[in-house]
């Protein structure tokens, strides 16, 4: 079955592959609390920080279609906040379209709201393409991550594949018996939708009592080896300390340029 | 009804023993396992066979003490307690059917290592890392399971069950779905684990496997103990093969021609 890897860039030559997992998601998280703390309309700053992460992508070998198409994931979340603010925020009028009248603040804070949910997500989605999952796992296990808050995202990453390796199976069955229908009805959709929860709930079981085979006993224990040297996660966590001091110190005045 | 082997040598603890063995699973229309009595000596190799549904799985899932009944010692101990089960699973590894749901952790080294690290292996990653070379799967190390192919995941899942070093082996079916070059090198695997004194217990529809490695076949069939014998008799016996349908393996027929 064919599967999109969430980690299928790690492989690739790029300098975000070859830093340290832990300098890396020290870093990501120094850009997302920059981007985070970016103020309303500050063009040149969140111009910037979008320059900063076209070069880290183009650096690493990411391509930027596949880059802004990830990062477009969030709008759904962010487009209904955002695009309630222009009617929402009170100020002097910007345009109107029919009977809305769309105020020059509230659409800035729109297309900031945006923009800034765009670049954290496209940050975040870029650090897990080009960092091998367990690699990931064990940077965050390094914070001190709660354990079991790992060993679920483990579980997901693992099961994930085999959920949507089921699912076009059953999909698969259901095209070769309704030859040239390929719209499902909706009481068949939710069948197989039932099946494979049904499906997921038995396998959560027999993998359940797989672990008990080996002496699981709710205890996760973990031997595992520490990514990479230390120079190289001095190197990354520098990265993480110029976002976050970007964020955080007094900004020279021509960032403070706004709309 | 063949004669059931009990024990060769009347002094040797069994290291399975099932004895008036019935389960039922909720909502299942007849028992799974039906007054069921099987004695493992520690020195013979034993193979259940019989037909889809006979209750092989449902065996293997109790003498793994994973489904505890009061009918069920394991290595002299009663497998119900929660102190003697801990004890049991340190000793006894149970290959699953599916080797999907036994690769769990996100690379092929970690789950290898989950059971010694479960068991304070010394050493555990070690132990995972040899077991992997032994079985000519070093290169797969690192890889996540999903990235696998269905018989590169068999072969781990069968080495994540070998590196607690289990006295007892229990396999749920360990050739399905191999190509014969994987195939062959379960087989191969498992004489060797044979020479080394572990008891292996293998559910299968493998009969010419059976024929090849196992001494003691017990036939399986709703949930009923239909014989218990020498292979060399079961596996060639049409008439009892064929009403649990089964058949006499190739390499049974092969042997016959030679002899003629």
């Amino acid at each position: 079955m064919h599967h999109s890897y969430i980690d299928h860039l790690a492989h690739r030559p790029g300098i975000l592959q070859s830093l340290d997992p832990r300098g890396k998601v020290a870093a990501t998280i120094g850009y997302v609390v920059a981007v985070s703390l970016t103020p309303n309309g500050a063009v040149l700053r969140l111009g910037l920080l979008l320059t900063l992460l076209l070069g880290v992508c183009i650096a690493s070998s990411v391509p930027l279609a596949y880059a802004a198409k990830r990062g477009l994931l969030v709008l759904p979340f962010a487009g209904p906040v955002a695009l309630a603010m222009p009617l929402a925020q009170p100020g002097p009028i910007w345009t109107t379209i029919g009977p809305l009248e769309l105020s020059r603040p509230g659409s800035i804070l729109a297309a900031t709201i945006i923009t800034k949910a765009f670049l954290a997500a496209t940050a975040l989605l870029v650090l897990a393409a080009t960092t091998r999952f367990n690699h990931l796992l064990a940077a965050l296990r390094w914070y001190r991550l709660p354990d079991i808050f790992l060993s679920i995202l483990a579980f997901l990453y693992r099961y994930l594949f085999i959920v949507v390796d089921e699912g076009q199976r059953v999909a698969r069955a259901g095209r070769t018996r309704s030859p040239g229908r390929y719209r499902r009805p909706v009481t068949t959709a939710a069948a197989m939708i039932v099946g494979l929860v049904r499906r997921s709930f038995d396998r959560a079981q027999r993998v359940y009592t797989a672990m008990l085979a080996r002496g699981y006993d709710g205890t996760t224990r973990s031997d595992h080896a520490q990514p990479r040297g230390a120079h190289n996660l001095v190197v990354s966590l520098t990265f993480g300390v110029i976002a976050l001091s970007f964020a955080l110190s007094p900004y020279p005045v021509i960032l403070r340029w706004t709309l | 009804m063949n004669e059931p082997i009990t024990d060769d040598s009347p002094n040797e603890q069994p290291a399975l023993l099932a004895h008036e063995l019935t389960y039922r699973y909720h909502g299942g229309n007849r028992p799974a396992l039906d007054n069921l009595h099987l004695v493992v000596p520690a020195s013979r190799h034993t193979a259940i066979i019989g037909p889809n549904g006979g209750g092989k799985s449902t065996l293997l899932l109790h003498l793994a003490g994973l489904l505890p009944n009061r009918s069920v010692q394991i290595l002299g101990r009663p497998a119900w307690t929660k102190k003697n089960l801990a004890w049991i699973r340190r000793h006894i590894g149970l290959l699953f059917q599916n080797p999907d749901d036994q690769l769990f952790m996100p690379t092929v080294l970690e789950d290898v290592a989950f059971g010694p690290l479960n068991f304070d292996m010394h050493d555990a990653r070690q132990v995972a890392m040899e077991t992997l070379s032994d079985m000519e799967l070093g290169d797969l190390a690192d890889r996540p399971p999903h990235h696998l192919s269905g018989g590169e995941k068999h072969l781990v899942a069968l080495a994540a069950v070998m590196a607690c070093r289990p006295k007892i082996l229990l396999l749920d079916e360990p050739t399905a779905g191999l190509d014969p070059g994987s195939r062959r090198r379960v087989i191969q695997r498992l004489a060797w684990l044979m020479e080394q004194s572990v008891t292996v217990v293998a559910a299968t529809h493998d009969l010419d496997m059976v024929h090849e490695l196992f001494d003691r076949v017990v036939l399986l069939d709703q949930g009923r103990c239909r014989a218990d014998g020498p292979s060399a008799e079961i596996l060639a016996n049409n008439d009892l093969l064929e009403a649990s349908n089964m058949e006499i393996p190739l390499s049974v027929l092969l042997d016959r021609c030679r002899k003629r």
